[in-house]
Order: C-alpha cells, then structure tokens, then sequence
C-alpha cells in the first residue's frame, strides 16, 4: 500500500511539469501581452520597454520556462504581473474560498444523491422512484449559473433569507452551495441507483435476505458498500467539474476564489497567475483521484494494491 | 418551601413563566430593532452608518503609484492637492491656494494648516515634494508618470509652501493636480517607503495612508473594500456641503462582477449605488420600486480610428467617405435606446466649450460617401477589417458600421477578440480600421493617441504629421488654460479635416441609487466619488 502510494504521488511530478508546459506554451502562443496592461491606459513607449525588460518578457521563450520551473522546484510560482504580489500569496487567499464551496457542494451532493439513489433502487418503480428519477434528470439538465440566479432571485431578493452574494458566513455559503451541488447530486443519485439495483439482484443479497437478516441490515450493511464503488469514482471524476463550475458561480455570486482570480488572470494575461492556478488545479484533481483509488481498498478486499 | 408553595399560586406561576418566555423570545430578537428606537425627537429621521456601494471589477492595487484601473475607494483615501468645484472649475483641495509666476515656470502651492495622514503624520510641503519625486521617478516605473513629469523638481520652501519648477511652462499642471484617484492624490511618502516594493510589501493591499475624508480598514481583493471615516479629517474643499469628517462612518465597495447579481442585491436592499450598470439592464433599474436611475453625460466616447498607414485608409477621402456613411443617430438609437448621445466631434460634450462640433464632417451622406470614394479610386468599394473588444455594446455598434459601410460598398469584416489580443494587434501595426471605447477628461488625450513619438503604442493610429505635432507642442507648453484650449480647439478642426477619426457616440455614465441614499449628487468632475454630505436614511426591512 504505501509503496504503491508513493510511487502514485512522485508519478504526479511528470504530469505536474507537463501540464506547466502545455500551459506555459498556449499562454504565450495566445495574441495579447501583460506588458499593455501593465503599462496603465495611457503608458509612454519608454515605460513599455522598461516593463518589458524587467519581468524578462523581452527573453526568449525557452529561457522564461526554465527561469520559471526553476523557481517552480523552489516553491515559487513567481509575482502576479497585475496585482505584483506572489502568486502564493494569492493562491493561499483564495484556495479556502474555493475549497470551502467544493467541498460543501459535494457534501450536498452526497447527503442528497446517496439516499434518493437508494430510496429509488429498493422502491424501484414506485412513485417515490419516480419523482426521484424526474428531479435528477430537471437538477442535471439546469445549468448551475442559471440555478444560481433563480436561488438570488427566490431567496435573497423575494424572501430575504439569504445574501445573494459575497463571502464570509455560512449564509454567504448555502445558495452557491445548492447551486453547484444540485447537478451532481443529481448525478449521484442515478448511478447510485443503478448499481444499487445491480447489486440488490445479486445471489448473495438473496442469500442474507434468506438468512432472515433484517431488510435494513440487507441493504445497509450488505448492498450498500457494494454498490459504493462507481459511486466513488464519479465522486472523484466530478471534483473536476465541481472545480469548474465553481469557475463560474464564483463570478455569480461574488465570491472571492481561484475561479474568479483565473478567470482576471487570462483576461489580463497574468502567465505567473494562469500558470499557478492551472498547475493548483491540476494537482487537486489528480489528489481527489488518487483519494478515490484509496477509498476502492476500504470498501472492497478484493482490491489490494501490492 | 411550604410558605412559598402556598404564596406563589400556580395560575402566577404560570403567567411568570409567559413572561419568562416572552423576554426571552424579545432578547433573541435581531439586535436591529433595539438600535432602531429613535434616540432623538420623533421627528428626526434615523440614518444608516454605513453605505455599500457595488462595483463590477476589483482594482489592481490601492497604490497610486501603481494603480492602473483607478476606483472610488482611492478618490476617497486620498485627496488631490487641489480639487474640481461643480461647474469644473480649479478649487482648493490640499492646497488652499496656488499660483503660477508670469513666465509660467514655477507653480507655487500653499497648504492648509493642520492637515493629518491617516496615520496621523503632519502634511507637509516636505511630504508633498517627496510623494511627486518618486513619482517621477523612472525607476519606481509609475504609469502615471509620464502625466506629472512636469512635477519632478519641488522646492520645499517652508513647512506648508511648496513650489514646483518647471522645465518649460505648461498651463494644465493645475489642471492635472485636481486628478483624483490613481492620478495625483497624495499618498503618504514616509508610508509607502516602509511598506512598498522596497519595504515590507504591503503597501496598496494592507496598508494605504492617505489624507481623504475615509480610511483602509479592510481590502479583500475580488471580494469588497472597507473604508471607515478619518475623524481628524478636519476639512473639506470649498464646494463641499461642510467642512470636518463626512456625516457617513463607513463605506463598503462590494465587487460583484455578474451584473445580474449586482441588479439583485440592489433590488434586494443590500446595496445602496450601483456603479458600472451596463445600459441593457438600465430600464430593469428604472422599473424597480424604491430605486433611481441616474443618467449622466459621461467622459467616454466610442469612435472608429483607422492606421493611417494601411491601404486604402491612408487616403483621406477615403476617411471621410467613411465618417460620412455613418447614421450616428440611428446606431447610437439602436444600441443604446436614449442611453448616450451621437458624437460629432473628437471629444465627449463633457469638455465643454473643449470641444470643437462639426456637425457637416460628421453628417449621414451616403450619396457624397460614394463620391469620395469613387474620386480615391475606389468607386466599387473594398475590403478591409474592423477590429473590436468583445463587449457586447461594442460588438453591436461595430455590426452597424458593417452594415453602413456595406451601403458604400466597403466589405469589411469585423474582428472579435478579448482586450489583451486586441491590444497585442493594435501593437503590432498589421490592423485596419478598429473600434475603441475611451474614457479620459483631458485633451492631452488627442496627442496620446496622434503625437508622431506615440507610434507604434499608444499611436496606434499610426498618424505621422509634423503639422499636427506642432499644434500638440505648443498646446502643452502654453502657458495659460486659454491659451491651451485655442490651440486644442484649432488642433480638432485640423484633424477633422483629416478625418483621422470616426467619432460615433458617447454613452451616459448609468447609476442605480436607492431612494434612502440622500445628498448623493453627481460631480461633473468626479462623478459619485466624493461622499460629502451623503447619508444613508433607515427604512423598515
């Protein structure tokens, strides 16, 4: 176990300095320049020049991608161009911003779809499937921004229950936690129910139903576990697209986090802010998978990884 | 116990508890409600302590010398040495007087006594002539500079008289003190040295020291900034409501960048100005109740330029054919609905008698159009591109110029990119014709974009006249604002005459206020920046 862990995570290296390079390539291959921006609305030719030569822009390329995956190795992901703070810096503002809306949308997720997925499974067919079914299908086809707004629009403006934006308290959270938790709960909830039906017609499932073991025991103990395992890999496949619907509902709701600080980032070409975010990112996904293997040993012997 | 048993009945028991219960139901009450018992006269209004204000995009940096995308907040951290009164005219800010020697090189300025920074240091002359020396300074590499270059030698003469020498006399020195924000406030010189990119690296995020009327308690980036009232700010300009602290203890600038959720919040009360209101949400603004729509002529405009350099646009009857195959009326009808004004001159109607109209350069004639183009050689037309931000106001007037130009026979085709690709091509020199959008409130701006030593950026227009420089030479070295706007003036009916532009409209600055905000006024100058004497009423939520 810890052997294979350790040969997952130095195996993250490689893909880590590859995706800086794709990114540090396309950023630089894109038309557009920090220097314009950072040279202020009405910059002298002598001040663009200056900038030039002392962020290094002015440098062939291969020598600004060595300069900067030197620093990389010391842990440091350079000087936002724009806000001319370490990128670190900013990283460290942001990330529990981020992280805070990830990880309540997926404890919504799971706190709604793992139920209703059971629920739908053991009365398959029944009306309570049924209108389960119906509600994953309307949560995975509304767009998460749209959702958004209809939240701000239903809570904050009508009712007044909630702050339609900013960040700070647990009523800050609730709506963009709703928002981009909605779809993959939905989602959640149809493969629960679907591997929870395959396994509940297994032999074994007849075998402790049989036993006289209590239907709670049966489904809870016996079927449940079994059927966690696609569950958790769509767990960890959607961290990604939690990250990048979290993009666009921090520009929604106003929250200051890694989306919206990538989102100002390319606009105004900040490669040291771009590339940071990207390789954060990266990193979290390829974490939340490695997270989801080790979860596959809990959940089920047969799965060593010796 | 027996005795007590038998003195309290249990019906009095019982009512005892109600009240119990009712107390305590009262003091889990929101807080608000206690605060909202009027501590005056009946008669006296309550007001708010605080005003939220929502803004769409965050600032770079609260230093000045950095900064390249000003917003209120440094309006209100820190004061221009001399202010903007309500008919524009060069008031007192900082410096209670000024004067400009008869050979227009020396500029003396006298300060007010008893000024403090918000951290409670003197300002001084000394402070005066050592905020402008480094922003002079090439190697602090300031974007600013370039605009006080004239500011780089201040004498300190005694504690509150500063003069500043000039290389060569420039009659709108004065003028440039009254900038605001990212563009001449004073900052705290001592401040910035201990906390800038030579100290400790926290200047413009965590620390900002000023003189205005508001202090930095709080700048989250993205997310909003906190300014609490500067109690020692013992002051004001002449043609604020009163002098001393502003009535308001707190402003709030939440940045919020969807504007649909900007729209919420005010619709919901819990914000009280939207800044930044995009005009196709403006009439949403104007329906909801307890709200207004402000509607102001703004310093933006919206113009067509072409590179000078690139075929057939180097010809100017080519120019002209364009400017004159332009409904400016229509398109400005179409895409804005009442919500800015066709523009026939190079400058914005702010600028007032600045600006020089010609409305028979800039008239629809698509028949004369045709002719001009035909006398250019070009009687079936051509093809060439139109470059232009993806902004959804932009993009629509660009489909327009499309259409018009289609009339004449030009094909062009229209290039939609994000600001730093457009930029990068603008750069480059290989653009025809662009859209730009450009918000500025000084003439200087004609030679930032058309002075031969601008080319290639910002000259991007690539206008390389001695003529034209020579105008631009002598209107910033005149030595009266008089003298200065003669020559402007001569400067625009040339360049009209040149057709180097394409003037199409200029949009109102939109505003949605709530209708508790009172003594929210706009300046001509400063627009909703100053917070003199606004306050905020309480309402029944």
């Amino acid at each position: 176990m810890m052997r294979y862990l350790g040969t997952r995570i130095l195996s993250m290296i490689p893909v880590g300095l590859a995706i800086t390079l794709v990114v540090f390539l396309i950023l630089r291959l894109a038309p557009g320049d920090p220097v314009l921006l950072l040279a202020g609305p009405r910059p002298t030719p002598e001040l663009i020049e200056r900038i030039e030569r002392k962020w290094g822009f002015d440098r062939p390329l291969h020598e600004q991608f060595f300069r900067y995956v030197s620093h990389l190795i010391r842990g440091d992901l350079g000087y936002s161009v724009m806000q001319r703070r370490p990128v670190t810096e900013l990283i460290a503002l942001s990330l529990p911003v981020t992280l805070e809306l990830g990880l309540a949308g997926i404890g919504l997720a799971i706190a709604i779809g793992i139920p209703a997925g059971v629920v739908s499974a053991v009365r398959s067919g029944s009306w309570v499937d049924q209108l389960a079914m119906f509600a994953s299908i309307a949560g995975i086809s509304i767009p998460g921004f749209w959702l958004g707004l209809m939240l701000i629009y239903a809570f904050a403006v009508r009712l007044k229950w909630l702050p339609s934006s900013g960040y700070g308290t647990l009523q800050h959270l609730v709506l963009p936690a709703v928002a981009l938790g909605t779809s993959s709960a939905a989602l959640l909830s149809r493969v629960m129910r679907s591997s929870m039906l395959d396994v509940i017609r297994r032999d074994y499932i007849r075998t402790a139903r049989a036993k006289g073991l209590a239907e709670r025991v049966v489904i809870y103990k016996h079927a449940l576990k079994n059927a966690m395992l696609p569950v958790v890999t769509i767990l960890g496949l959607n961290l990604g697209y939690m990250l990048a619907g979290s993009v666009v509902l921090e520009n929604v709701f106003a929250r200051p986090g890694m989306g919206r600080l990538l989102i100002n980032g390319i606009l105004q070409r900040d490669y040291p802010v771009v590339q940071g975010m990207l390789l954060m990112l990266a990193l979290s996904v390829m974490l939340a998978n490695l997270l989801a293997d080790i979860t596959y040993v809990f959940l089920d012997p047969k799965i060593r990884f010796d | 116990m027996k005795e007590m048993r038998r003195f309290i009945s249990p019906s009095l028991l019982m009512l005892l508890c109600v009240v119990m219960v009712v107390g305590l139901a009262a003091g889990c009450a929101p807080a608000e409600e206690e605060e909202a018992a009027p501590e005056a006269g009946p008669q006296e209004p309550a007001y708010e302590d605080t005003i939220i204000f929502a803004i769409a995009r965050d600032t770079d940096t609260l230093d000045n010398f950095y900064t390249t995308w000003a917003i209120p907040v440094h309006h209100l951290l820190y004061e221009p040495l001399l202010s903007r009164d309500w008919n524009n005219q060069v008031a007192p800010g900082l410096a209670q007087s000024w004067e400009v020697s008869e050979d227009g090189l020396a500029i003396t300025l006298k300060l007010r006594e008893g000024m403090k920074f918000h951290d409670g240091t003197p300002v001084t002359a000394e402070a005066v002539a050592e905020y402008f020396r480094i922003l002079t300074d090439p190697e602090v590499e300031s974007p600013s500079a370039g605009d006080f270059i004239w500011a780089k030698n201040p004498e300190v003469v005694d504690e509150l008289t500063v003069i500043f020498h000039l290389e060569e006399p420039r009659a709108y020195a004065t003028g440039t003190l009254t900038w605001g924000g990212g563009y001449g406030g004073l900052m705290s010189a001592e401040a910035w040295k201990r906390h800038g990119p030579q100290g400790d690296n926290t200047y413009g995020v965590k620390v900002a020291v000023g003189a205005g009327p508001f202090k930095l308690e709080e700048w989250i980036p993205g997310d909003k900034h906190v300014l609490v009232r500067f109690d020692e700010y013992n002051w004001a300009p002449p043609w604020a409501p009163e002098p001393g602290p502003v009535p308001l203890q707190r402003a709030v600038f939440r940045i919020i960048p969807d504007a649909a959720t900007r729209l919420a919040e005010l619709e919901a009360g819990t914000i009280h100005v939207l800044l930044d209101l995009p005009p196709e949400h403006a009439t949403r603004v104007e329906e909801m109740a307890g709200v207004r729509l402000e509607k102001n002529p703004s310093w933006q405009w919206i113009k067509v330029m072409f590179n000078t350099e690139a075929k057939p646009l180097d010809d100017v009857r080519v120019r002209k054919a364009i400017n004159l195959a332009l409904d400016r009326e229509h398109i400005t009808e179409t895409v804005y609905r009442g919500l800015a004004e066709p523009l026939y001159a190079y400058v914005p109607a702010r600028f007032g008698d600045e600006q020089v109209e010609d409305r028979e350069a800039h008239r629809y004639d698509p028949e004369a159009a045709k002719q001009l183009l035909a006398e250019a050689g070009y009687p079936d037309g051509f093809k060439t591109t139109l470059a232009v931000e993806n902004r959804t106001e932009l993009v629509r007037i660009a489909e327009m110029v499309q259409k018009y130009l289609k009339d004449i026979g030009i094909e062009v085709e229209i290039l939609q990119m994000d600001s730093a690709a457009w930029k990068d091509l603008l750069r480059s020199g290989e653009h025809e014709m662009y859209l730009k959008l450009t918000g500025w409130f000084s003439l200087d701006i004609l030679p930032w974009f058309l002075a031969s030593w601008q080319i290639p950026y910002p000259g991007h227009g690539r206008w390389n006249d001695p003529v034209t420089d020579d105008f631009f030479r002598r209107a910033e070295g005149a030595r009266t604002l008089q003298e200065r706007a003669e020559i402007y003036r001569e400067a625009q009916r040339y360049l009209i005459d040149k057709a180097v532009w394409c003037p199409i409209l200029s949009p109102y600055t939109l505003v949605g206020v709530r209708e508790e905000v009172e003594g929210l006024r706009f300046h001509p100058w400063y627009n909703y920046a100053r917070l003199y004497g606004v306050k905020v009423r309480k309402t029944n939520k």
